[in-house]
């Protein structure tokens, strides 16, 4: 069901390095899960749609009214942060 | 026939609603990070609430390029990590977008096709520093529209009139702000490298877009040219390889479950329909049938909401024709040598039309006219007393010119021999140096007839 | 709870209530590891509070002490999902589900442990640096997940309490089944998720853990309720679920034949069958329904399940919130190295199958097909109510095993602990977990209709 590269492009997807045990120990257990999950593919879903969340639901859109913020200090305040900016790694 | 080189675009509008597409934190400049909230700044358990005017926007943008729209409102999660992104998701539409199908028709009959527009978050600001990024969200969850073209253009001064019709069509809307955000994804490919697809992201402002445009198309005339991703640079206004080490990223899109799916209705597309104002497209044609206006004077009055609207409350009370082509030769001249729009002045209708009327009806003459103009573009001010303060009223008294006239031969013995020996241009040197002495105020046509008469 | 909370709406003193109760949780926790913080000072500030405002207003929790899954954002107060990826995040709002019970005059006491993000059905896979919870009877046993320490603490603790838990396929189930107390779980949209950390967006509901089934709907009568800043949460109006509290009599029951199935404890079965019959005694009908559909329950859930949680994980990248390193290197490198430092075993590999499960190439097989399979099973469920008031079955199908084997299993064997939860979950259905003999026996009943679950009560 999935490969060492499958695994090694999924986990780089998922921002995850795995060491070559962890590899090694995952990669049979995922195929075991996955092969589960793939009987899937054997259910009759013809013209069935899908159910993005189990109940039906009509909210209302939100009004373009302003509301109350929160302070920069209260924004920061979890945050590795510099004159006011949040703090992130290199982008370029 | 096959073109030299086919141009697409892929064009991010900033909505100017008051609050984010998610969250109801105001748009607005303010210092970094104090425009936030949970929702905006990715925290845990924070749930994105739409923002219904922002889907009444794009809706309005949809139909204005006469899109199709789809019957359900989806939106999706689009994963991937940056900086800048306060989920490393997006919110964006994907398998199922606002709009698809539309069309911009050029001047020249070219029709764009709209392949989709659809609505999403824009991420947070950066700013790069030495070896970090530093991050500003009072950006992040800003409401955008992407309107995707199929690869129809094949000039850049194509591209360059379907980017100002959009830009018309969202002044006409009154969806952008003058401040807010417009970005490019610019496709260009050009014949002589067998139509290899390059992709220029994220050129910033019409300007731009229209500068790069026009550099890439040289480029790839002249340079080799290999299928890839480019990034525009304003400073150089060039642009450079970005040379993605790694294959497209995978977003991995999913159905975003914080947000209902809902049903778009009929009644609801209908009520947007009816606020559509006549588009310029529409005004230019109206313009040439029931005006009899030019159909370049027309297209560029239509072109900017708040010059037609000036130009058709002026043909209420002048001749249109007149009117067209004050607005357009001398007003829109007048702002352009000034550098300014007519939206950013105080310029309205009122302080033209008695102008205008003076014009018409011969009381000053169009020189005066012209003068008056620069001076309104300047700064509006009651023209009938201006006129009046001035004295600018035109001269057709035939005995004021006749002494004129006089004076100017007696002043010019040199010019009048010329004329005498043959030299047509001696004439016109009078009639000007007649125009001088009555300040521009002695109607051309007395003049003439008189001149004539005294030295023929 | 009843008695507590009128003597405390009549001038009790909730200020030594709260003391005393803290002094007993703290102690609790020495061995059993329920908590992962225990607010003594907050708690006994809001409970000076509320006793003065006590006086003047009637606070329908006034003085309930009352504890929150790790996983719910409490203001101020460290909020990690038992995960040491958000070690140091303090949220700077309140979940909407724990405002209400604030608003109600009920008092905020800690944090209750819980496996990373909700990953796991045992209560064995908490984050690095945290500690299983031991289960109230026997230190060996497992707890059951995710909502471990809620339910091993509601049970150990005497006196009133109840525990907000949150299930994504079976989290408030599995921990009330095997520490002998009542889970509810509401029909999702009850209750608003607003500050609730997402595992899988579309399943996720929180939910009371209590002593009694009484005592559950009490609590979700506070709880329940359209919340604008959830635009998932539900503006059906909330009835009063005190009101259908043991009205046993004509109550349809139809238990689910799949769940009586080979692979289910025997002794798990007999509890049931006793349960059903003493209802039966009491004026209920009992007969059995087939769900053919449930067998794909695992894997619709997970495929679903996983793929959300893997773009709700996603966000954990040491920006913001949380852990977070030395940035001087590249974005991709940095989140990459913080994510796998501190990720878990379990998070990490459920991380990867959602990653999987979305991915371009295989999105077709995996979501997109489980999101029109999880529209058969809701069709099949509703056809089932057509003809009875609620579905019941067994809500594990094993007993409690001890730790030390409960980390033998393999992944799947993990993940199939959710055999019986999955399908009202995935369904959105209202279900709950009451005690019967040393299991736990589960009512499931339509959407909104949680007072059906109350029906089942005996006094």
């Amino acid at each position: 069901m999935i490969t060492q590269d499958v695994l090694d492009k999924v986990a780089k997807n998922a921002r995850l390095t795995l060491t070559k045990e962890e590899a090694a120990q995952f990669l049979p257990q995922l195929d075991e899960v996955l092969t589960h999950f793939s009987t899937l593919q054997d259910v009759d879903t013809e013209g069935v749609e899908p159910s993005f969340l189990p109940v039906k639901l009509s909210t209302e859109m939100r009004e373009d009214l302003p509301e109350e913020c929160l302070t920069q200090e209260e924004a920061l305040k979890n945050a590795q942060s510099k004159n006011g900016y949040i703090k992130g790694p290199k982008s370029v | 026939m096959q073109s030299d080189m086919i141009i697409g675009m892929e064009v991010h509008i900033q909505l100017n609603t008051n609050t984010k597409l998610f969250c109801g934190c105001k748009i607005e400049n303010a210092q970094p990070n104090t425009r936030t909230c949970p929702v905006c700044l990715g925290h845990p358990g924070s749930r994105p609430t739409l923002n219904k005017r922002a889907i009444e926007y794009a809706t309005k943008m949809a139909l204005a390029l006469q899109s199709t729209i789809a019957s359900q409102l989806v939106f999706s999660r689009k994963t991937y990590f940056y900086p800048d992104m306060g989920k490393n998701y997006q919110i964006t539409q994907y398998e199922t977008p606002l709009a698809e199908n539309g069309t911009v028709v050029l001047s020249d009959g070219t029709k764009v096709r709209i392949k989709r527009l659809h609505v999403e978050e824009d991420p947070a600001g950066m700013v790069h520093e030495e070896g970090l990024s530093l991050v500003d969200y009072n950006r992040s969850g800003i409401p955008l529209i992407e309107v995707v073209t199929e690869p129809d253009m094949i000039s850049p001064e194509q591209a360059r009139e379907f980017m100002k019709k959009l830009q018309s069509i969202l002044a006409y809307l009154d969806i952008f702000a003058s401040d807010g955000i417009i970005k490019a994804d610019v496709n260009v490919s050009v014949k002589s490298s067998g139509f290899e697809r390059v992709e220029v992201k994220n050129v910033t402002g019409f300007k731009e877009i229209e500068r790069c445009v026009e550099y890439e198309v040289k480029r790839q005339q002249t340079d080799t040219v290999v299928k890839e991703t480019r990034a525009w640079n304003a400073e150089l206004g060039r642009t450079r390889s970005l040379r993605l080490k790694e294959s497209e990223e995978d977003y991995g899109y999913i159905t975003d479950p914080d947000l209902v799916v809902r049903p778009i209705e009929p009644a609801f597309v209908e009520s947007i329909q009816k606020t559509l104002p006549e588009l310029p497209e529409e005004k230019t044609a109206r313009f040439v049938k029931e005006h009899k206006l030019d159909a370049i004077d027309a297209r560029i009055i239509a072109a900017e909401p708040d010059v037609a609207a000036l130009y058709e409350e002026s043909s209420k009370q002048v001749s249109p024709v007149l009117a067209a082509r004050w607005v357009r030769r001398e007003l829109l001249r007048s702002l352009n040598t000034q550098g300014k729009k007519l939206k950013d002045t105080p310029l309205r209708a009122h302080h033209v039309i008695p102008l205008f009327k003076l014009i018409e009806n011969k009381q000053i003459t169009d020189r005066v006219g012209q003068k008056l103009i620069r001076e309104l573009a300047e700064e509006p001010f009651d023209v009938a007393e201006r006129v009046q303060k001035e004295g600018l009223t035109a001269v057709s008294d035939t005995g004021e010119i006749g002494t004129a006239v006089d004076e100017t031969l007696s002043e010019n013995p040199q010019a009048l021999q010329d004329f005498k020996q043959g030299e047509a241009k001696a004439f016109e040197f009078l009639m000007g140096q007649i125009m001088r002495k009555t300040k521009g105020k002695a109607l051309p046509d007395v003049v003439r007839k008189l001149l004539e008469e005294k030295i023929k | 709870m009843k008695d507590y909370i009128q003597k405390m709406q009549t001038g009790g003193d909730i200020v030594s209530a709260i003391t005393a109760f803290v002094e007993e949780s703290k102690k609790i926790n020495e061995d059993n590891h329920y908590f992962t913080v225990i607010t003594e000072a907050q708690a006994i500030e809001q409970a000076k509070n509320i006793q003065k405002q006590a006086l003047t207003k009637k606070f329908p929790l006034a003085g309930l002490p009352f504890t929150v899954k790790d996983g719910i954002c409490v203001q101020g107060v460290e909020t990690t999902a038992s995960s040491a990826i958000l070690k140091g995040y303090k949220p700077v709002f309140n979940a909407t589900a724990v405002q209400r019970m604030i608003d109600a005059g009920a008092i905020f006491i800690g944090k209750t442990v819980q496996d990373e993000f909700g990953f796991g059905a045992l209560g064995i896979t908490q984050g690095k640096g945290f500690q299983a919870p031991k289960h109230p009877d026997d230190p060996e046993l497992c707890c059951g997940g995710s909502s471990s320490g809620g339910g091993g603490f509601t049970k150990k603790i005497p006196g009133a309490h109840a525990s907000l838990g949150e299930s994504t396929g079976g989290s408030i189930e599995a921990p009330a089944a095997f520490c002998g107390v009542v889970g509810l779980c509401p029909t999702y949209s009850r209750v608003s998720r607003y500050g609730l950390l997402d595992y899988g967006t579309s399943l996720d509901k929180i939910g009371p853990l209590t002593k009694t089934l009484p005592e559950a709907a009490t609590i979700l009568q506070v709880i329940a309720g359209h919340d604008k800043k959830d635009e998932t949460s539900s503006q059906e109006p909330v009835p009063d679920y005190a009101a259908s509290l043991g009205n046993i009599k004509g109550l349809r029951i139809a238990k689910i034949k799949e769940a009586f199935a080979e692979g289910v404890d025997e002794s798990i079965k007999n509890s049931v069958h006793e349960k059903l019959t003493e209802l039966e005694k009491q004026g209920a009908t009992v007969r059995e329904v087939s769900l053919p559909s449930l067998k794909e329950g695992i894997a619709t859930y997970f495929t679903i399940a996983l793929s959300e949680a893997s773009t709700n994980l996603a966000k954990y990248c040491g920006m913001r919130y949380g852990q977070s390193g030395s940035m001087n290197t590249s974005f991709d490198e940095y989140f990459t190295k913080i994510r796998t430092h501190h990720m878990g075993e379990e998070a990490k590999r459920r991380v990867l199958i959602g990653t999987f499960a979305r991915m371009a190439g295989y999105r077709d097989a995996f979501y997109n097909k489980a999101l029109k399979v999880r529209t058969k099973i809701i069709q099949e469920y509703k056809q089932a109510f057509k003809a009875c008031d609620v579905l019941s079955s067994p809500t594990m199908p094993i007993l409690p095993p001890k730790q030390t084997e409960a980390h033998n299993l393999t992944p799947l064997q993990h993940l199939m602990c959710d055999v019986l939860t999955v399908g009202p979950n995935l369904a959105g259905l209202p279900h709950v977990s009451v005690p019967a003999g040393k299991a736990g026996i589960m009512f499931i009943a339509d959407h909104f209709k949680e007072e059906e679950l109350f029906r089942t009560h005996a006094e």
